[in-house]
């Protein structure tokens, strides 16, 4: 497969999906909640971009110019989820409200001493966030069958993404071991999916209980270990204890 | 009259130019000194994306209205980039996006430590902060407008005068959503003016500056920005700033022409 190509990721990016959207009325609580925590993780890139820019990441131009048109895919994903959620489309406003997240200066200065290698952390976190809230989205679909057209579409815009993220991630962390040190640093300090560091607990229990705690979810579980272990040097234990702490031990016991 | 941001986000669109006749770039080709100075606005343009990165560290991201209008705002302007690197492409001139890693490497320590200045003084300014990014940002575009006209007013161009209107269109809008959220910011706050005031006065400098060579600054502003016409739109920028409340006399354009040696 050739190498992604920014310049035309960036020609060919997906605007306002709101031409698109299902009228699907009133659906059940659960659902509702799984999609307005969709929305805020969409929604997230402005915090995510300040706690990525101010490291060395922003001096890669072909990244930041990937990130540019990620964010605006993104912005477009969340207003869809908003006007799902909210019965049709409100101020733009309403979905891209950050939450108050720690520290520009702590990544800042970190950032200048963990140098380039901090990018194929940042580019990891990435893949994993859309390994997660990809699995989001298929037990979204199964519950809502009438919003199974806009999750895949969502899906779809969202792949291209992935797919960056994985092809930078691998090719970062086979080439340096400096960069997998920095990045298992990231990944056991930073809770997934991105944003969720913010959220409360009951928030972070309810996501993983309704992506991760039934059905598929083990298998769903699964994949995102096994996408996390494939990574050159994060290696599978790394892997399973990420897992286990962003998700499997936030489910309920049985 | 507020700035509609939805208005804006759902008619942001990237700049194009696949209806224009760039082939004729090849029979017409724009002079060394214009292809310089266009070089310097393409690298202006791709470099937006590390002053998002200051606008970011401040209280300004928790500002939804901030964050919907900086999502836009970033790909208009690296579509600015692509649009301009596709005329020196017609030229000759590779604008690759290693060249502009290594332009951005080359700042080191002081733009490292960038990030922490801005955020510290974020944390202790507090929200009044975010009127001085505002007013910067309006200064900015006002003189990218005016760099984009002045450059289509000297080469006569069609073509690039074509796309250099379209691209000051874009700009036009940015000023809109910038000028708004600083009248309403320093209006409400003498804190704020003050701050925004030393800010610009002390710190301002062209757009560019702090990323590329001083000779590149001197040869962009003297193209643009000497000559009767050239220093008529250095002194109607100046006019732009200082109408914003509690700026008035301030003249951060002309102090910085003058700084850099260029006659104005």
């Amino acid at each position: 497969m050739p190498p992604f190509d920014v310049h035309e990721f960036a020609a060919t990016t997906h605007g306002s999906l709101r031409a698109e959207l299902p009228d699907v009325g009133v659906f059940d609580a659960g659902s509702a909640e799984l999609v307005e925590t969709l929305r805020r993780s969409e929604a997230a890139t402005m915090a995510h971009l300040r706690n990525v820019l101010v490291t060395p990441t922003h001096k890669d131009a072909r990244v930041t110019a990937f990130l540019v048109s990620w964010a605006f895919e993104k912005f477009w994903i969340a207003d869809a989820l908003n006007a799902i959620s909210s019965g049709g489309p409100s101020v733009a406003g309403a979905h891209l409200a950050s939450s108050r997240t720690p520290g520009p200066l702590r990544r800042s200065v970190a950032g200048a001493f963990s140098g380039t290698a901090v990018v194929a952390a940042h580019m990891t976190q990435g893949l994993i966030d859309d390994t997660i809230l990809d699995a989001a989205y298929d037990e979204l679909a199964g519950r809502v069958d009438g919003l199974r057209p806009l999750t895949e579409r969502i899906r779809a815009v969202k792949s291209r993404h992935t797919r960056f993220f994985a092809e930078e991630a691998e090719r970062r962390l086979a080439a340096s071991a400096r960069s997998v040190r920095v990045t298992r640093r990231v990944l056991h300090r930073e809770s997934q999916p991105i944003g969720s560091g913010t959220w409360t607990n009951a928030q972070r229990a309810g996501f993983a209980e309704a992506v991760f705690g039934s059905g598929r979810g083990a298998e769903r579980a699964e994949h995102v270990a096994q996408t996390i272990a494939a990574l050159p040097g994060v290696g599978a234990d790394a892997a399973r204890r990420l897992v286990d702490r962003n998700i499997r031990n936030l489910l309920r016991r049985s | 009259m507020a700035f509609d941001i939805d208005k804006y986000t759902a008619t942001s669109v990237s700049v194009h130019w696949d209806d224009l006749d760039f082939e004729s770039f090849r029979e017409h080709p724009l002079p060394a000194d214009s292809l310089r100075t266009l070089r310097y606005m393409t690298d202006v343009e791709y470099h937006t994306v590390c002053y998002t990165r200051d606008l970011l560290t401040t209280p300004s991201h928790r500002d939804p209205d901030v964050g919907a209008f900086m999502t836009m705002w970033n790909r208009e302007e690296f579509w600015h980039g692509e649009a301009l690197a596709a005329v020196l492409g017609m030229h000759g001139i590779t604008v690759a996006y290693d060249q502009l890693r290594a332009t951005r490497l080359k700042l080191g320590w002081k733009d490292k430590l960038d990030p922490i200045k801005q955020s510290a003084l974020g944390a202790l300014v507090g929200s009044d902060f975010i009127a001085v990014h505002m007013a910067w940002g309006a200064a900015n575009e006002w003189s990218a407008i005016t760099a984009y006209n002045r450059m289509a007013e000297l080469e006569q161009n069609p073509v690039l005068a074509e796309l250099l209107r379209r691209i000051a269109k874009q700009e036009a809008r940015h000023v809109a959503f910038y000028t708004s959220q600083a009248r309403d910011r320093l209006a409400a706050s003498t804190k704020a003016q003050k701050l925004t005031r030393f800010a610009l006065r002390r710190f301002w400098a062209p757009v560019g500056s702090t990323i590329m060579k001083r000779d590149d600054v001197v040869h962009v502003m003297t193209q643009l920005m000497t000559g009767e016409h050239g220093a008529k739109a250095a002194r109607r920028v100046d006019h732009q700033i200082a109408a914003l409340p509690g700026l008035h006399g301030l003249t951060i354009v002309q102090d910085a022409l003058r700084g850099l040696g260029v006659a104005v």
